[in-house]
């Protein structure tokens, strides 16, 4: 069989797992109406905050492209969206274990590798929804956006799910074997709230710290859309799009060789130590 | 004989204690190496079920892991149909089909017909075979008309059809079946594993099956293979097992369970009875004593015995002696 081929059909077969668990989170999600609602309601409530916080901070400059709401809302939305694909996968493992299926899944002949790509695109879309309706949302209260940057804007944004779904891989590997939280995503995700400049430009950063921001994706994501989204985003300082897209292909590049290697290494160790599906 | 699907040979997996790094992440109650499998050499034809049979920690759950590819052997060699359970553990997941115990590996919340659209799915059965194999699966189990209920609006016994139903959806060769019965009445259990019996034999599969239900075992009728601490005690069929005990038994029904007790005590006086059992007004006895030799001794409470007569040894007697026997030369 060639190169070809074999990849095609493990594309298909991936696709198919896929499809398994994006038809059983939709039908779960809806078996919940009422916390389905819920949640959707509670991610608007930042946007209705920061529209107050907005106008308190007043007139803005240059280092926010002259809109603050506008601003903060495209970091929020971004920071909800890049923080399922980070824990998505994490969190469906550990539901499927506390749930007691996890076992059974794992005993389906399915290659495991495929897991962490398989469990998200459901979550992952719901997430790209909800962010998109934040970013609507916020045009009545007040916000305004450039039409033109929208379809790079979805680039930038599938490349960040892609980056940052393999540390959320790394993350999930210590999961495997720790069952209920893992140091890596803990920590990445309090230094991608500081770090990023989701809710102040990054310019406030002490220099030493902002040399930080530009080892996480979630910094080029955020940065990149404000400048193709904000009506004056050329403003802002930071990466262009396509820098963006760049330095986000390259941190997917290095990051899912080691985050694949050490999620083989652990499923391994699991298997050996006979922890894989125990809770 | 065909050739065996199954072969396990020279099996050995030892549990060892986490080392300090992974205690930093998860506590374990290991603290010292637990040799959970010691040297297992097994084989499964096509159409056979093997009952595997021992107590709690007897190693009937790490077999059916290495078996599915959860945990790897420490040493010895697992494999189905040629494959090998460690290095093939797709492939070998593939050819099994397993069963568990609990049905809330389930999902409750969704119809028979989804839970198997979604395990299909899983096991790589195409979309275009998909319905139709999912039907045939249904009806093969009896829930066709249960199609579109919910896991929570189904029986203990429903639950265990559709778990079953699952398990065989993708055609294996082997059925791994972890206590299928847990929780089902003992109708439905016998219904259960008369289905199981059908199919295997109508498939030609082979089938692992652990069960505490010893009524059950003695219903598969087929082989056996008794476990403790990790060892083979016995393996071969459930006649020649129940023939390993050649010691007669003497049941004596009483009217009541004072009197048993007290023909219990009557009879611990004499020499020759090896084992007494009191269940209820039932006195079970392993003695080689004839019985007129009993009654004599019974003398001052015949006119309280219902009934008395010889009986072949009971499955759980065997099984208890030959652990009994096991341990003794363990130690």
């Amino acid at each position: 069989m060639s190169i070809g081929s074999r990849l095609t059909k493990r594309a298909r077969r991936g696709a198919q797992i896929g499809s398994a668990f994006f038809h059983i989170g939709v039908r779960d999600s809806l078996n919940y109406p009422l916390a389905l609602v819920m949640q959707g309601l509670a991610t608007f409530v930042p946007i209705v905050t920061f529209m107050f916080v907005a106008e308190l901070v007043g007139d803005n400059g240059a280092d926010v492209a002259f809109d603050y709401y506008t601003f903060v809302v495209l970091g929020i939305a971004t920071m909800s969206v890049l923080g399922v694909t980070l824990n998505s996968f994490g969190g469906a493992m550990l539901n499927f274990v506390t749930q007691g299926q996890l076992e059974m899944f794992l005993v389906e002949p399915m290659p495991w590798r495929a897991l962490p790509f398989a469990l998200v695109p459901w979550p992952t879309f719901q997430a790209f929804a909800t962010a998109s309706a934040m970013v609507l949302l916020s045009i009545p209260l007040g916000a305004e956006y450039a039409l033109s940057g929208v379809p790079i804007a979805i680039l930038i944004v599938l490349m960040g799910f892609a980056a940052t779904l393999a540390v959320g891989i790394l993350g999930a590997s210590i999961k495997v074997l720790s069952k209920r939280t893992d140091p890596v995503l803990q920590l990445y995700t309090i230094a991608a709230s500081v770090l990023s400049g989701a809710f102040f430009p990054l310019e406030l950063l002490p220099p030493w710290i902002r040399a930080f921001s530009w080892v996480i994706p979630h910094t080029y994501v955020i940065q990149a859309l404000r400048r193709v989204l904000m009506p004056q985003g050329e403003v802002l300082a930071g990466p262009t799009a396509w820098q963006a897209i760049g330095a986000l292909a390259i941190f997917s590049l290095v990051m899912y060789p080691i985050a694949l290697w050490v999620f083989g290494r652990t499923l391994e160790y699991g298997r050996k130590i006979g922890a894989l599906s125990g809770y | 004989m065909s050739d065996p699907i199954v072969i396990i040979d020279h099996l050995r997996k030892v549990y060892e204690p986490y080392s300090r790094g992974m205690k930093l992440l998860l506590r374990t109650a290991v603290k010292e190496p637990v040799v959970a499998l010691d040297d297992i050499s097994l084989e499964v034809h096509p159409g056979e079920l093997v009952a595997v049979l021992g107590p709690n920690g007897a190693g009937k759950s790490t077999l059916f892991r290495v078996l599915t590819g959860l945990t790897t052997p420490t040493s010895g060699e697992a494999s189905i149909l040629g494959h090998d359970a460690t290095r093939e553990s797709t492939s070998v997941r593939r050819l099994v089909g397993f069963m568990p115990a609990e049905n809330r590996t389930l999902l409750l919340r969704h119809t028979s017909r989804e839970n198997l659209a979604f395990h299909g799915r899983l096991q790589g059965i195409s979309k275009r075979h998909l319905a139709d194999r999912i039907d045939e699966t249904l009806e093969k189990v009896g829930l066709f008309d249960a199609r579109d209920r919910v896991g929570f609006a189904l029986s203990s016994g429903m639950l265990a059809r559709l778990m079953l139903a699952r398990a065989i959806l993708h055609e294996p060769s082997v059925l791994i079946l972890d206590e299928p019965t847990g929780a089902v009445d003992p109708i439905g259990s016998f219904e259960l594993l008369g289905l199981v019996q059908e199919i295997a034999k109508k498939q030609d599969l082979a089938v692992l099956i652990s069960s505490h239900r010893l009524d059950e075992v003695e219903l598969l009728n087929d082989k056996v293979v008794l476990l403790d601490k990790g060892n083979v005690v016995y393996s071969g069929d459930l006649d020649t097992m129940l023939a390993h005990s050649k010691r007669p038994v003497i049941e004596i029904e009483f009217d009541g369970e004072e009197a048993a007790e007290s023909g219990m005590s009557v009879l611990r006086q004499i020499a020759g009875v090896d084992g007494m059992e009191l269940e209820g007004s039932l006195l079970v006895l392993t003695t080689e004593l004839p019985m007129g030799r009993i009654m004599r001794a019974m003398d001052g409470h015949v006119d309280r015995i219902n009934s008395i007569g010889r009986t072949q040894p009971r499955l759980r007697d065997v099984i208890r002696q030959m652990l009994r026997v096991s341990g003794a030369e363990g130690q």
